[in-house]
């Protein structure tokens, strides 16, 4: 019995955890999490999807949030290893709100790599981190 | 001291013992091996009942094909230099196989992550990930052909890396119109002369296609040329047609060497690899062993 129950958590267990899959394609294409914040105290979390249609970059941020918003300007500099994201969101009352992300990709080897720099929202400018799922 | 001495010669002894005959056999090997590639050179192609072309050891034989120069690209500077090639590598195949890497038309990010790997050779397939295109070829240690023509199938055995095997579908099939991308895609051959011709669709972005990090997306379409110039010769060119990450498709390839004699062994990758990066992923966080599942 105690097998049985033990076995069947395992199989649970691994259908819920995600698997790490390394990205070896487009640096950028994938799943990102982390957060943003214009203080170090205060933060939100976030969520970056983003996709490589054969020359052109593209995604979401926080999908199927009330915050979220399409990426409509995405732009790699492969020289220096930048990113410049732009989507559009709504506020509170609806009204249309731009974000700006600008960042740095680091540790571009490995599957956990890393963007941050400056995120801002509407008037409000912060920083972020984001690690690849 | 005395004692330092005399453990000094046992060990010196046992070494000689040890080392000498592995020399002598090694050196024997070797010299046979050059007696039946000489021997090998002038035998006919080897053919199937029906006729093609046999990848195959002959009949009542073995043997494996081996790699030569295994780069896909000819480097003009030290950038543009594996690092495990920076000491000298001058060999650079038949001429017009393989591209220089200025001639490769690379999008930019594809270039640029191109030079970073020269310089950080995490490769997927060093940490027993299966690899697809070049790299289902330029395995270390050989790599096997079994051609079956009562299944109209052949498959391509490795003996390094993932120690696995990718099935090519002889029989006309189309490519399934839609299917999960995997490590070695969906491959579908037909015969051509003494060439086998293969397309190769539906290969995931997890590996390298080779083992210099040439990048490739989801949109990536191979198209493999196996031909056999002569008994020991193979000669394998692929191309590569991905606009996700090239503005062009562009050829490369690499000579082959059957070698008489050889054949697999059992390799387990997994055995004493001590990179945990891409074998379970976490870069160098801790695996938490206290866990029933093991990672």
């Amino acid at each position: 019995m105690r097998a049985r129950i033990f076995c069947v958590v395992g199989i649970l267990m691994s259908l819920l955890t995600p698997a790490a899959v390394a990205q070896q394609g487009h640096p950028l294409v994938g799943v990102w999490s982390g957060d943003w914040g214009p203080t170090p105290t205060e933060r939100h979390p976030v969520v970056v999807e983003m996709l490589w249609q054969n020359t052109t970059l593209s995604g979401n941020i926080n999908p199927g949030e009330p915050d979220a918003a399409v990426i409509k300007v995405g732009r790699l500099d492969s020289s220096k290893w930048t990113v410049h994201l732009e989507g559009e969101a709504k506020d509170e009352s609806g009204k249309p709100l731009l974000i700006v992300v600008d960042g740095q990709l680091d540790n571009l080897g490995s599957s956990k790599r890393t963007l941050s720099g400056t995120w801002t929202r509407g008037g409000t400018k912060g920083t972020f981190k984001l690690t690849r799922e | 001291m005395r004692r330092q001495h005399r453990v000094g010669a046992v060990l010196a002894a046992g070494a000689f013992l040890v080392l000498t005959p592995m020399l002598t056999q090694s050196a024997f090997a070797q010299a046979a091996g050059q007696g039946a590639n000489a021997k090998d050179a002038n035998r006919p192609i080897p053919r199937l009942p029906d006729g093609n072309v046999s990848f195959e050891a002959p009949p009542g034989e073995k043997g494996v094909w081996n790699r030569q120069d295994y780069r896909p690209f000819i480097p003009t500077n030290v950038e543009e230099t594996a690092l495990r090639d920076r000491g000298g590598n001058n060999d650079d195949g038949p001429p017009g196989l393989k591209p220089k890497v200025s001639e490769v038309p690379f999008q930019p990010w594809a270039k640029a992550l191109f030079l970073y790997r020269q310089t950080h050779e995490i490769e997927p397939y060093g940490r027993c990930k299966p690899a697809g295109g070049f790299r289902n070829m330029a395995t270390p240690y050989g790599t096997e052909f079994v051609q079956v023509p009562e299944q109209q199938r052949m498959y391509i055995f490795q003996t390094g890396g993932p120690h696995s095997f990718r099935p090519i579908y002889m029989d006309g099939r189309p490519h399934p119109k839609e299917s999960d991308p995997s490590y070695y895609g969906h491959s579908v051959g037909r015969y051509e002369g003494d060439s086998i011709i293969v397309d190769t669709v539906g290969i995931n972005e997890r590996g390298w296609i080779d083992a210099y990090g040439t990048p490739t997306t989801k949109h990536l379409h191979l198209v493999e040329k196996w031909t056999r110039l002569d008994f020991k010769t193979l000669r394998y060119e692929i191309t590569i047609d991905d606009p996700g990450a090239y503005t062009a498709p562009f050829t490369t390839g690499m000579l082959m060497t059957y070698q008489p004699g050889r054949e697999m062994f059992e390799f387990v990758c997994q055995d004493g690899n001590l990179a945990q990066e891409l074998m379970i992923g976490g870069g160098n966080t801790k695996i938490d062993r206290t866990s029933p599942i093991v990672p």
